[in-house]
């Protein structure tokens, strides 16, 4: 059945393939429009450059008038990204407006990437370093890039799977 | 700890809180609710000796009150009803509106709203309104302004043309809120357009230039004297009444 949500999913969608934002791609997961397969690949001329991070982007009916839930499948390390992999974003959370669509969230988490907030820290020692020890902070960013490549060889809807609840 | 051993922020408590506060809201009221006696409001007031004398005040210019849902969109959600309502019984106030509305996305977009998402929410305004001006009862537009789907579509509509107008006339605009915000822009993005945040007076005087759709405030809150009323914008001449109690609109009936 079509409602509001999914309506406005099915134009997401649409408007991802014709007119792809740079540096990220996403699409709806086989059987379920309402779960969403992402990556971003990290800015070039940061320490982010090359890497390939999967995402899941979990929407509920309420959609767009709430935000979706985004989270790193694969594994981040950045002073806004819980060990969970979600995030701390204020467009997801109390500055959501229903006018962003998944390309502008996922061009926003890319921006983020390079842009971090240590001020407000989901990883408090990824903040310290970003804050104290960039050289330190970069190599671990770089570990965790490398780290990527690896969760690619593995098929994209299968790997951005891990880390969900599987059913049976 | 580190914050990384636990995962719930204190942000993501207070959200938490405030979802649950909005469900236990919307459990309770419908978003725009049947008109009821104005008489009513005292109930909730018997304590309050300057509520009580106001509303008294109030009850003699008014005699109905259409209670909207207090989610942070009530404002925004109010004047977009009274704006249906009125354009169904005033042609005159109908090709006004449509022949503005036939220009706000071309303009929305050259301001730097993102194009994609303000074309669905334009369209359906526009399609919305026309269907209720063409066919619409009294009974649709209470089921299209219940439909939280819908009725929170033609929300974000007004919040956009409000986020246009205080950018447009961003001269006008900035030195009320300069120091806050760097820019009109900012100003939009935090305090117009995010679900759910309340319009103050900037915003309202905004949208009713927009849309050229006047209206009038009466203040109720605990000071001397008979109720407050305020015309915006100044001067004209408004059909329509929103009843002000502190942080919270509804609609009023002569």
């Amino acid at each position: 059945m079509s409602t509001p949500a999914r309506r406005r999913l099915m134009r997401d969608f649409k408007r991802l393939q014709e007119d792809p934002p740079t540096g990220v791609s996403a699409v709806p997961t086989n059987n379920n429009i309402m779960l969403w397969n992402a990556i971003i690949f990290g800015p070039s001329d940061t320490p982010f450059e090359d890497g390939t991070f999967r995402l899941t982007i979990e929407f509920t009916e309420e959609y767009p008038n709430k935000p979706p839930t985004v989270k790193f499948v694969s594994k981040m390390f950045h002073p806004n990204v819980y060990s969970d992999g979600s995030l701390c974003l204020d467009i997801l959370q109390n500055r959501w407006s229903p006018t962003y669509d998944v390309s502008a969230i996922l061009t926003s988490i890319q921006s983020l990437l390079d842009e971090p907030n240590p001020n407000s820290p989901a990883n408090s020692l990824a903040a310290q370093l970003y804050l104290e020890n960039r050289r330190e902070y970069e190599k671990k960013v770089i570990a965790i890039v490398e780290q990527s490549w690896v969760n690619t060889d593995g098929d994209a809807d299968e790997a951005a799977s891990t880390g969900r609840t599987t059913r049976s | 700890m580190t914050a990384e051993a636990d995962p719930m922020s204190h942000d993501d408590n207070v959200i938490a809180q405030m979802d649950q506060i909005s469900k236990d809201i919307a459990n309770k009221s419908p978003l725009v609710s049947e008109p009821e006696p104005v008489e009513n409001l005292k109930s909730e007031y018997t304590q309050n000796h300057g509520f009580l004398a106001k509303i008294e005040h109030l009850t003699k210019s008014y005699s109905k009150i259409r209670r909207v849902r207090g989610d942070g969109n009530c404002f925004y959600r109010a004047y977009a009803y009274t704006l249906f309502d009125a354009c169904k019984r005033d042609a005159a106030l109908r090709d006004r509106v449509f022949k503005k509305l036939d220009t706000t996305l071309a303009w929305l977009v050259q301001l730097g709203m993102p194009s994609f998402t303000t074309e669905d929410f334009h369209d359906t305004f526009v399609e919305t309104l026309k269907n209720h001006c063409d066919s619409g009862t009294y009974d649709s537009l209470m089921e299209t302004f219940n439909n939280d789907g819908m009725s929170n579509y033609l929300v974000v509509y007004v919040r956009l043309l409000t986020s246009g107008q205080l950018q447009q006339d961003s001269d006008e605009y900035l030195p009320f809120v300069e120091g806050l915000y760097k820019d009109m822009k900012e100003f939009c993005d935090k305090e117009v357009m995010p679900v759910d945040r309340e319009a103050d007076h900037l915003q309202i005087k905004a949208l009713t230039e927009c849309l050229s759709f006047p209206l009038k405030l009466v203040y109720v809150d605990r000071s001397e004297g008979g109720p407050t009323e305020l015309v915006i914008p100044d001067g004209s001449s408004p059909d329509v009444s929103l009843l002000y109690r502190p942080g919270h609109y509804d609609i009023l009936y002569d």
